[in-house]
């Protein structure tokens, strides 16, 4: 199960880059929700969009992606590396 | 206002943080364990140079966080993607006359990053939460940090 969320989320997020400069301009700051590389909604807090991927799809793998093209920038972990 | 007070450790502020899953829905017929709805006390190294909340691998680990999204970040080299999560951050806040503290959630979830484990802090506390108060440096070394609620 772990597994399946995260081939979703990675396919996810793919899709998502390839939509963001379509998104940018109108839906900045929001955050969208994707299932099955596509997008299912926008949201105006990361709590609303978690909602709405529970309630359309239970347990299923859905994942959530802020809007933004700002560089997240980890202070003290700038030097640390991923986990995977 | 809620205020945590501390001094310097090593020239770096190290706090105590709650942080509590996000999960506000009931769990699923035929789940009988209960979500956890209690904070989990870690601790936390306030980095105002970082511009989101990151968990290490330790905490993600003990509260069984689900990973939710994905995130480039850039490091000394190269972009590199990590895992995102939905959690929210709580502070113990000082009381009067000796009253034990109660935990006091900052704000609302917020969507926070995979970093490695460290042996001094399991919480990187970014600006995300930093800028919902204010906090304060003295020369003497001493700190202050105050939260509205």
């Amino acid at each position: 199960m772990a597994h399946a969320i995260e081939v979703e989320i990675e396919r996810n997020f793919a899709a998502f880059k390839d939509m963001l400069a379509n998104l940018l301009p109108q839906n900045a700051g929001q955050y969208a929700l994707l299932h099955d590389q596509e997008l299912k909604g926008l949201y105006t807090t990361p709590g609303d969009a978690e909602r709405a991927g529970y309630a359309q799809f239970k347990e299923a793998p859905y994942s959530v992606q802020l809007v933004t093209d700002e560089p997240i920038d980890l202070g003290f972990y700038s030097y640390a590396l991923s986990q995977g | 206002m809620r205020y945590l007070r501390g001094r310097l450790e090593n020239s770096r502020i190290r706090i105590k943080v709650g942080i509590r899953p996000f999960r506000d829905y009931s769990p699923v017929d035929g789940n009988s364990t209960p979500f956890a709805i209690e904070y989990t006390e870690f601790i936390a190294l306030v980095d105002t140079g970082a511009t989101r909340t990151c968990v290490t691998e330790n905490v993600v680990q003990k509260l069984g966080l689900q990973r939710r999204g994905r995130e480039e970040i850039w490091n000394i080299k190269r972009p590199e993607l990590h895992w995102t999560y939905m959690f929210h951050v709580g502070i113990w806040p000082e009381t009067a006359h000796g009253i034990p503290p109660t935990v006091f959630g900052i704000g609302d979830e917020i969507v926070g990053i995979d970093v490695g484990n460290n042996r001094f802090f399991d919480v990187l506390l970014g600006m995300d939460i930093i800028r919902q108060g204010y906090m304060h440096l003295e020369t003497d070394g001493t700190f202050e940090m105050g939260f509205p609620g």
